[in-house]
Order: structure tokens, then sequence, then C-alpha cells
């Protein structure tokens, strides 16, 4: 299988805080992967990394075979330029803007836009960045909120929304970008009750047999990851210490880190 | 104790007058607030960018804004009016142009009032207080855009969203929602501040009642009745503001 999205030796820091270092990620096409890990261990900041919400320091990012971005791994000698304009630690290979077309993403807030309805939140992308006309907007809209089960509230404002629904809106936002291939969701189980959970993996699972999508799914769930991954990832330490089928990842973990988080999790139950 | 007679008479015998000086003083705030809102939202918007490419734009920005809200109004009003031509053709030629630009579109208001306008002062005016207001509009601007959730920004990136776009569609709106009350405090100040025109002989609503005392001696109703008009055009514009601020357009984003 041709891998889609290549990461590899990513590294990240915000100012002295080294978050991610040697990450490497490889996503094939169609395939469900869930990164698992500690609180601030760089989970978000990775999926962030992959559509150049942040940029790498370190390590380069492919998409389809070709560069995207490279990080220079240190910064540049400075000089009297870098007063005005200060040294950047990456190098972009392609126009940022088209590149996350490609990515849809559901974040852990929602981040939906508080001035403008549901209908609205989900034709801004499509009308505006893909010049779709807007009837035709409003009919893949209106698609895009039956398929997350809330055609009904279209009209409404998100903060006339509970916290599950406006997640499954965000989800809708994403798929209608249809330009999207890869979705990245953080931490989308984190703030729903278990009935909710378990409607949200139906919806997952759904999408991607209907939409063959590519999803990346950063959770702390790991029965949700359980369920719906093809492979789970463990981040540690700012680098990816475990990969794998969920089935053998779990039942046999490697590195001391993976087994305390398992064991962490069980006590909790 | 007192025994002052009033006499009424004299503001019908200048309610011509008045109305000229009152057009005036409306089209030199709506000038004023066009303007100075235009170019101070794109001043604000640049002091606000984080690209490097822009730091000397923001220096100069910084040194513009910080400049004009230092200088009371009347003394940069006066200084652009008697020093600034003196000193520098450019500028002469500038105000001038304003001047002609202006002087063909406001023929058919009737003599009076195209005397009001088409007068030097009234271009003067127009651009100092333009000036003066684009400075404070910047600062506005620039804790508006500030103020914006990064969230909604990091949302609009992720949707493919240039800068651009972004700054169209999710920036300004959300600025302009969040600093509404702050930009009409502006314009009312603003309105107010068109009085200052009068001290450099634009014949706006207050210069109008220094001719119309001068010739008449009842400068106590003609006062009154300036207090008078000054309230009757704000107070409807500041009650429209506050219905403004609660229609659902704009508390939505509340």
């Amino acid at each position: 299988m041709k891998a889609l999205l290549r990461a590899v030796g990513i590294g990240k820091s915000f100012g002295a805080k080294r978050v991610l270092e040697n990450a490497s990620l490889t996503v094939n096409k169609n395939e469900v992967i869930c990164i698992l890990g500690a609180s601030g261990g760089g989970k978000t900041t990775l999926l962030r990394c992959l559509n150049l919400l942040e940029y790498i320091d370190g390590g380069f990012i492919e998409y389809a075979g070709h560069r995207v971005i490279e990080g220079n791994g240190k910064s540049p000698r400075r000089s009297w330029k870098s007063v005005i304009v200060p040294p950047k630690p990456f190098r972009l290979l392609v126009s940022e803007d088209e590149y996350r077309r490609r990515f849809g993403v559901v974040f852990q807030s929602y981040n939906l836009f508080p001035s403008k309805t549901v209908v609205e939140n989900l034709i801004e992308g499509p009308v505006f960045v893909l010049a779709m006309k807007p009837p035709d907007a409003r009919a893949l809209a209106r698609s895009c909120l039956e398929a997350v089960g809330m055609a009904d509230r279209e009209s409404a404002l998100p903060s006339e929304l509970s916290g599950g629904e406006q997640q499954r809106v965000a989800i809708a936002r994403a798929l209608a970008m249809q330009s999207c291939e890869i979705l990245l969701l953080d931490e989308i189980t984190s703030a729903l009750d278990p009935p909710r959970v378990a409607s949200l993996l139906g919806l997952i699972k759904k999408l991607r047999q209907e939409r063959h999508l590519t999803m990346v799914i950063v959770t702390h769930h790991i029965d949700f990851a359980k369920d719906v991954a093809d492979r789970v990832c463990f981040l540690d330490g700012g680098t990816i210490v475990e990969e794998g089928p969920p089935a053998d990842v779990f039942s046999n973990p490697k590195t001391p880190a993976f087994k305390a988080f398992l064991e962490a999790v069980q006590a909790s139950r | 104790m007192n025994d002052y007679v009033w006499d009424w008479e004299v503001v019908r015998r200048y309610s011509p007058a008045f109305r000229n000086g009152t057009i005036v003083t409306l089209l030199l705030t709506v000038i004023i607030i066009v303007v100075g809102t235009l170019l101070g939202t794109v001043l604000g918007v640049l002091q606000a960018s984080t690209r490097p490419a822009l730091k000397p734009i923001r220096w100069l920005v910084t040194a513009y804004v910080e400049l004009l809200r230092g200088l009371p109004v009347l003394v940069f009003l006066i200084w652009l009016h008697y020093v600034a031509p003196q000193s520098s053709a450019w500028l002469y030629n500038a105000i001038a142009a304003i001047h002609d630009l202006l002087r063909p579109h406001i023929g058919k208001l009737g003599n009076a009032i195209m005397n009001g306008i088409s007068s030097r002062a009234f271009a003067t005016a127009a651009l100092a207080l333009s000036l003066n207001l684009s400075a404070f509009v910047a600062d506005i601007v620039r804790s508006g855009v500030t103020s914006v959730p990064r969230p909604l920004v990091d949302a609009a990136k992720s949707l493919g969203m240039g800068s651009w776009l972004r700054l169209r569609r999710v920036i300004l709106p959300e600025t302009f929602r969040a600093s509404l009350p702050a930009l009409v405090a502006m314009y009312i100040t603003m309105f107010k501040f068109t009085t200052l025109a009068a001290f450099i002989g634009c014949s706006e609503l207050l210069n109008t009642v220094f001719t119309a005392g001068n010739s008449s001696y009842r400068y106590l109703e003609l006062y009154t009745m300036l207090a008078a008009v000054y309230l009757v055009v704000l107070l409807p514009s500041t009650w429209c503001a506050r219905r403004l601020e609660n229609t659902r357009w704009f508390r939505r984003s509340l």
C-alpha cells in the first residue's frame, strides 16, 4: 500500500520546550490511525504539524510522494538582517493554503464560527475556498448534516447547541470540504458521555465505509481506539514509541511507558 | 434678578443659516467617519499583523498613531491649516486637491452650503479630523484583531482559507462586532469635534452661530439653539447604535 502522508523524524519546539523529537508517522490511504499518549505528550501538536497549523523545525513531511515541508533542525546564523526578518526554522515547499484543503480538522474545542449558523459554518469553506455556488453548497451542507444526524438544526447558532452537537457540526464542516482527503480528529471523545462515544464510533465507522476517508484520531479512549483503529501509535516523550494493529499493541505492550499508561487506564475504571 | 428679555424670533430668522450649518456639519462628520474608518482599519490590520516582513511598516504605523493621538485635535487642525501649507507645497496641493474633489459634487445643495463646503477650511478640517480618527480607529481595530480567538483563525486556516480570505471572512467581522461600541463612541466624539472647524473658518454649525450672533447680538438664544441642534442629531444616533448592538446579528458573536 502506498503511503499517502509520511512524516519522518518530526521535531517541534515551543520556546525552550521540546514537544516533538524524532516522531515518525506514516498514513496509508483509507486507514484509520489512533494516536494515544499522556496529556501534554505532543499528540495535538503532532496532528497540527501534519496540516501545517504548526511548522516543524526538524524532519520532513511528504504528501503523496511530494515533499511539503522540511525543518532545518537548527536555527540559521543570526545576522543584522535577522533583527528585521527573523530566520525561519523550516522550509515550505508547497502553498500552505492549498495543502490544507486536503485536510479536514475537527478540533478538540470544535472551533465553530460563533456568529454563523450551522449551515453557514458548513458552506464557508466550499463557497469561499472551493468557489462553489451557494445553492449547491447549501445542498451539500444539508447532506453532510444528515450524515452526522444534525439535519434539523441547520439554522441554529453554535451557542445554542450542546457540546456533542457542536462536535457533529464540526465533523460535518470538515466533510463539506470536498477537497478533504484526510480527516484529523483531535480528542473527539473527551467531552462526551459513554452513549455518545458509542454513537460517534458508529459515525466514524460509517464515514469510513461510505466515504473512504483516511483518518488520524487523537484520543485517550482506549476502547474507542481498539474498536475503530487499523493502527495504533503511542506517543511518549515527543516520539512514537509503539506502533501496530490494536490487537497486537494492546495485548503485548513493549515499552514500560505504554505498559504504565495501560495500567493507569485499567486502574481508573 | 435676571432682566434679560428672551427673543426667540432670532432663531426663526436665522433658521436657513442653521439648516445650512447643520448640513455642512453632518457632511463633514460623514466624510470623517468614512475616511477615518477605512484608513484606520487598514492601519490597524497592518499593526496587528505578525508577518516579520511587515515589521518596518508596523513601526511607521505605530509612530503615526502615537503622533496623532498625542496632539490635541485643535492644535493639529490649526497647524495643518496655517503652518503646513506654508512649509510644504506638497501638503498645500493635497488639501487643494481634496477641495477640488469635493466642490463639483455639492453644487446642488445651494450657494450658502456650497460656500461652506468648498472653502479650504472644510477640506483641511475633513483631512485633519479624518487623520485623527484614523489613529484611534487603528488602535481599536488592532486590539480587536488581536482579541479574535486563535482557535477561530485555526479553523479558518484548516478550511484552506488564505490570509486575505481569513481577514475578510473571519477576522474583520469578529473585530467589528467586538469593537462597535468603541467605534460608536469615537464617532460621537468626532461629531462633536467638528465644532473645532469653526476656529479655522469653516462655516459649519458653530461658525454659522458666530456669524448670526455678530449681526443680531442674540447670542444667548442662538447658543441655546445650537446645543439643542447637537442633541437632536446626536441622541437618535446613539439610540440607533444601541439598538444595533442588541440585534441578533450583532449578538451572534457574544
